[in-house]
């Protein structure tokens, strides 16, 4: 559905995006990962024509953003919390002002169902909603029309608990049953977690990580050594062993591609004097935070 | 379909807020043009005008911003909006909401003050389409940015670059308001607003870099584009009015001045033609609408701060229209004498001069007659109506007036009078023939019919573009005013007065087209400011020795050496003219200062004006040893007024007829008047040719001149009969000196009743010249025998008292001494 290859954008003098590649697969839900200025939102830009990438390819539908066309955006839905709504509607002005645009992708009855469930006031206009009513009209105006494509940058931003859980289940269902494609971009990894299928993590303008969400939790462990005296952390180790940390007579580390039958080996060739490990599945958020840990430490080393 | 809908709904929701404050400025405007609002000011009424226009180009460029399809932030960005329907719902949404109240309270101004028909429909569609034009402006203006900031550079660039424009094409004579010489600007300026902003936006957007590079070919249809709507704009904007006729003058006469404006030195160039006979029947107006040097337009976008219009018998038509309407003659104050030249000047920035010029220049006469459109009695409720428009006197005082101080000589009285006119321009973008003629192109004058006296009124045009009530607050009769003379002493307020208003209408433009027959040399004259003094010669020189040491260069010395030699040799001469003493003048430098002369009489020439204190001596030497072949050394030298005298004196003045004819083909007959005049039969001129020149002079000396040696005395006097019955007044005006000697010249039964009634009104004033009568009358008429005393002064008093006694109808003229005398009696 969106094919990103080598793509670079500067801002000034920051580089933003260093060659970033990255598949949005048809069907799926793919989070966007990535601490704050790692670039995510310059990446969702350029995809969504919002902005013009300084080199590299983006496809989007099958064609370049530039290119996009009334018609491919009557297919595409994107929310973004940095969106500015034309605020001097009402609820229903604003439906009424972009419902045509849509013409007979648009599902009154869904935009009924979904008017009930996010409890809109009809009568505010937007400019004086709260932060989080305006996030659930945005997506209300670009869901309606069951877009093939949902694109969120951070839509959960002021999304209080109860909604953010039905709108994720409603999403889910939808993906499932119409085969949607979504790109979301979030910090909150529990509620990426529960839904995702695919994860890609950027760094620093650039993609680390891209894999489906069930391989990414069979590969990643944390492994616990326990030794008899404090360990020398040594010189060489494995690639895919991260965030190597040392704690009195204990160590810990992630391992990005854990294989129970090499690791044990590989563990007593550098540890003669290892008592035991162990090893335990890590959530999305353990996983993001022990890569960015590392990418921070690599930087350190490489400045 | 929908779509449209939607955008146009969304524009109105958009705009809820304001449209409130719109209504309330559209009444204020409507209210601003009722009789209730009688006592606002012009520029209250701007005011409340721009606060409307202000306030719809508030709303209208908010609604376009925020949607503007270069601006990536915008929420319609990642929308499914195709740009037409979005366009139009934009479009009719802002021109219903915005425009059409302009519109509508144009209909009801016009309504409400009583004009109809086709005034009404042009005056709703001028103010439609005025404001159309605007928010298509406003569209490519607000639409082309990417970002705030280069917007507002971008656009402030435009608007600037668009106001100097503007203001230059305003300048271009071709829109000058005939009648007035101000510029006529509007339609025409809104036009090359339109384009110049296509053109610098296309510009300013070379500063922006993602255009370039991802819009390369349509930036380059946009650049070619905006040049051609540019160059067509341009066209449009300064193209002449079209004449009714094109005459081709003979003669011409062409004045090159160097003047400075500012910190800067122009060359002027003055040009008149023959024509222009204004008088009974019409007033002119001049402007150039051609004028080519070398090929090269200096009228397109020349900046010209000099006089590029003319009136020509404004005033003395105007004192007709009165006199044919109230009969007997009129004063007037505030206007001109009637006998203003048709003389244009176009500034260049130092091309008149130097090398030779083709010239190819076409002047514009606009003929136009004076209507009386208003005639009442000066009575407060007085009312009447003229082609669609309204006259009413609201208030006349004796008392106190409107409120200003009193100067001495001021008569307290005042009138306030409402015009009611429609000031439509509109149909000039299809009708070339009508002219711009707002409702303030009219003179106001307050006459009292019974003494023949007028006081010119000012007219107040209102402000902006709406169907305009005139008012006219006179609160003080002034007995001067300005710089304007007054010929009566003012209105007496207690007598019957009459308001009478006169406007111009249109009956023609005739084009005098020229061009000279080859390349034209100039020698522009040059701005009055004081030539130096010669410099002190060295002390202890001793001139004798020095030119026994320094020989006169000879003819084919080098222009060097003839300079520096020259420079030495003036200040030892000037150091001989001492005051109260005799010039003696060594022999020795006396032959060598006429030796300098015979072989350099140019420099010699041109240095007698370089100098103010160029000693009499030298001029006198120079005079005297100027070889009679200087012409054929030096033509150029042929308009020089020096050369013209020695010549003269000599009697050599033949010599320059070939070249005082080049010169007066090549429109520099004021270089060469005197040869002109004092040799006609030596210069090969046309009788044609001599015409043209009569008429471009139009004097006494001329007709003189010409009469009978190269033009049959029956060609003149039909001239002067031309000339004259333009000019036959009535009873009580005073015609132009010109114009009173050429008719003595010719014998015009009119003489005799101008110089009695010229005398009867000085003797009015108090102040009669007796001796200029006197003189007049020993000059022009034969005068009977008569006992005439010893005194001079007593005799010159008994011939006027004797000339006052006599009917003026009773003179007759004499062909044969050319004089007046009494008709013989049957």
């Amino acid at each position: 559905m969106i094919t990103i290859r080598d793509l670079h954008k500067r801002y000034r003098r920051t580089e933003a995006l260093l060659g970033v590649d990255l598949t949005i697969p048809t069907g799926k839900v793919s989070a966007f990962l990535g601490p704050n200025g790692s670039g995510k939102t310059t990446t969702i830009k350029c995809a969504m024509n919002l902005i013009t990438q300084d080199s590299g390819s983006v496809e989007v539908l099958g064609v370049t953003p530039s290119k996009l066309k009334p018609e491919h955006w009557q297919r595409i839905g994107y929310v973004s919390e940095n969106q500015r709504l034309p605020d001097w509607f009402t609820v229903p002005q604003f439906l009424d002002y972009v419902r045509p645009m849509y013409g007979s992708h648009w599902d009154r009855d869904f935009e009924k169902k979904m008017l009930a469930d996010f409890e809109l006031p009809l009568k505010t206009k937007l400019r004086s909603l709260s932060r989080g009513q305006r996030m659930k009209a945005a997506l209300l105006s670009s869901l309606a029309y069951r877009p093939q494509l949902v694109v969120l940058d951070e839509p959960f931003a002021g999304l209080d608990p109860l909604v953010r859980d039905e709108f994720l289940s409603g999403l889910l269902e939808l993906t499932e049953t119409e085969g949607w494609t979504v790109w979301i971009s979030s910090h909150d990894m529990e509620e990426v977690e529960r839904f995702a299928d695919r994860v890609a993590i950027i760094d620093h303008g650039k993609v680390h990580l891209e894999d489906d969400m069930a391989a990414i939790q069979e590969r990643f462990r944390s492994v616990e050594l326990v030794f008899p005296v404090e360990p020398v952390k040594p010189a060489l180790m494995p690639e895919d062993w991260v965030d190597f940390r040392i704690t009195g007579r204990s160590a810990r580390f992630t391992a990005t591609n854990y294989d129970e039958s090499r690791i044990s080996t590989e563990l007593h060739g550098l540890f003669p004097s290892l008592i035991r490990h162990e090893a335990s599945a890590m959530n999305l958020r353990e996983i993001f935070i022990s890569l960015a840990k590392e990418y921070r430490s690599k930087r350190e080393v490489k400045a | 379909m929908k779509t449209l809908a939607a955008v146009m709904k969304a524009e109105f929701r958009r705009a809820m807020p304001f449209l409130p404050w719109i209504a309330v400025t559209q009444a204020m405007t409507y209210g601003a043009h009722t009789r209730w609002a009688m006592e606002f000011s012009a520029q209250m009424i701007a005011l409340i005008e721009w606060l409307s226009g202000s306030l719809a180009a508030l709303v209208a460029v908010r609604s376009l911003w925020w949607d503007a399809p270069l601006r990536r932030t915008r929420f319609l960005a990642t929308k499914p909006m195709p740009i037409l329907p979005l366009i139009a719902g934009k479009g009719l949404g802002l021109s219903l909401m915005l425009v059409a109240p302009f519109g509508i309270v144009e209909a009801l101004v016009h309504w409400n003050l009583g004009i109809r028909g086709e005034s009404l429909m042009l005056g709703i569609l001028q103010m439609t389409l005025l404001h159309l034009v605007a928010l298509a402006v406003l569209f490519p203006v607000v639409w082309w940015w990417r970002g705030l900031a280069s917007a507002i550079f971008g656009v402030a660039l435009a608007a600037a670059v668009v106001i100097v424009s503007a203001t230059l094409v305003a300048r271009q004579p071709g829109n000058l308001n005939p009648y007035s010489g101000t510029p006529n600007s509007l339609p025409f300026s809104l036009l090359f607003i339109f384009v110049s902003l296509c053109l610098l936006l296309g510009l300013c957007s070379l500063a922006l870099p993602l255009l370039r590079k991802w819009h390369r070919t349509r930036f380059a249809m946009f650049a070619v584009l905006s040049a051609f709507s540019f160059y067509a704009g341009l066209r449009i904007a300064t193209r002449p009015p079209e004449p009714d006729e094109t005459v081709y003058p003979e003669l011409v006469n062409l004045i090159p001045e160097q003047s400075i404006v500012g910190l800067k030195r122009f060359e002027t160039l003055t040009a008149s033609v023959a024509g222009g006979l204004a008088g009974r029947d019409f007033a002119t107006s001049w402007t150039y609408s051609k004028l080519k040097l070398d090929d090269r337009s200096l009228t397109l976008m020349t900046p010209i701060p000099g006089d590029n219009w003319s009136v020509n018998g404004m005033g003395f038509l105007l004192r007709e229209t009165l006199a044919k309407r109230f009969g007997g003659g009129f004063l007037l104050n505030q206007l001109e004498p009637d006998d203003v030249r048709p003389a244009l000047s176009v500034v260049d920035d130092g091309t008149c001069s130097g090398p030779g010029r083709s010239i190819d220049l076409e002047l514009l006469e606009t003929r136009y007659r004076w209507d009386v459109t208003v005639d009442l009695s000066l009575k407060e409720g007085a009312e009447s109506s003229f082609d669609g428009s309204r006259c009413r006197i609201d208030k006349v005082t004796n008392g106190n007036g409107f409120g200003r101080s009193k100067l001495k000589g001021d008569i307290v009285g005042g009138v306030q009078v409402s015009f009611v006119m429609s000031d439509v321009w509109i149909d000039m973008l299809w009708n070339r023939k009508k002219t711009y003629d707002p409702p303030s192109s009219g003179v106001a004058m307050l006459v009292d019919p019974s003494t023949g006296k007028a006081e010119g009124l000012q007219m107040i045009r209102m402000s902006g573009f709406t169907g305009a009530v005139q008012r006219v607050y006179y609160s003080l009769m002034r007995p001067s005013y300005g710089d304007i003379r007054l010929e009566n002493e003012g209105l007496n307020w207690s007598h019957d007065l009459r308001l009478v208003v006169m406007q111009p209408r249109m009956v023609g433009r005739v084009a005098h087209a020229w061009k000279s027959p080859g390349k034209v040399r100039f020698a522009p004259i040059e701005s009055r400011q004081s030539p130096p003094a010669i410099p002190v010669a060295p002390s202890g020189v001793d001139i004798v020795k020095w030119v026994g040491l320094h020989p006169v260069p000879s003819r084919e010395a080098g222009a060097e050496e003839v300079k520096k030699w020259f420079d030495e040799f003036l200040p030892l001469m000037k150091s001989l003219d001492k005051p109260n003493t005799d010039h003696n003048i060594p022999t020795e430098a006396d032959n060598a200062m006429a030796e300098f002369v015979k072989n350099h009489p140019d420099v010699a020439v041109l240095a007698v004006r370089a100098w103010w204190d160029f000693p009499w001596f030298v001029h006198d030497s120079i005079s005297r040893n100027l070889p009679r072949d200087v012409i054929t050394r030096f033509p150029e030298l042929a308009t020089n007024g020096f050369i013209q005298s020695c010549f003269r004196n000599q009697g050599w003045t033949a010599d320059l007829a070939d070249a005082a004819c080049d010169k007066a083909r090549s429109g520099q007959t004021w270089a060469v008047d005197s040869i002109l005049l004092s040799v006609p039969e030596k210069v090969g001129l046309s009788e044609e040719e001599w015409l043209d020149y009569f008429r471009m002079r139009r004097a006494v000396d001329v007709y003189n001149a010409l009469a009978d040696k190269v033009v049959p005395r029956a060609r003149m006097d039909a001239e002067v009969d031309l000339i004259l019955e333009s000019h036959q007044t009535h009873a009580g005006i005073k015609p132009s000196s010109a114009i009173f000697e050429l008719a003595t010249a010719r014998g015009s039964e009119s003489v005799p009743r101008w110089l009695k009634e010229d005398f009867q009104r000085d003797i009015e004033r108090k102040s009669p010249d007796f001796l200029s009568l006197a003189r007049r009358l020993d000059a022009c008429f034969n005068m009977p025998d008569m006992d005439l005393p010893e005194n001079s002064v007593e005799a010159m008093k008994v011939k006027t008292t004797w000339f006052l006694g006599v009917d003026p109808s009773s003179f007759v003229f004499n062909p044969a001494i050319r004089k007046y005398q009494l008709r013989p009696t049957p």
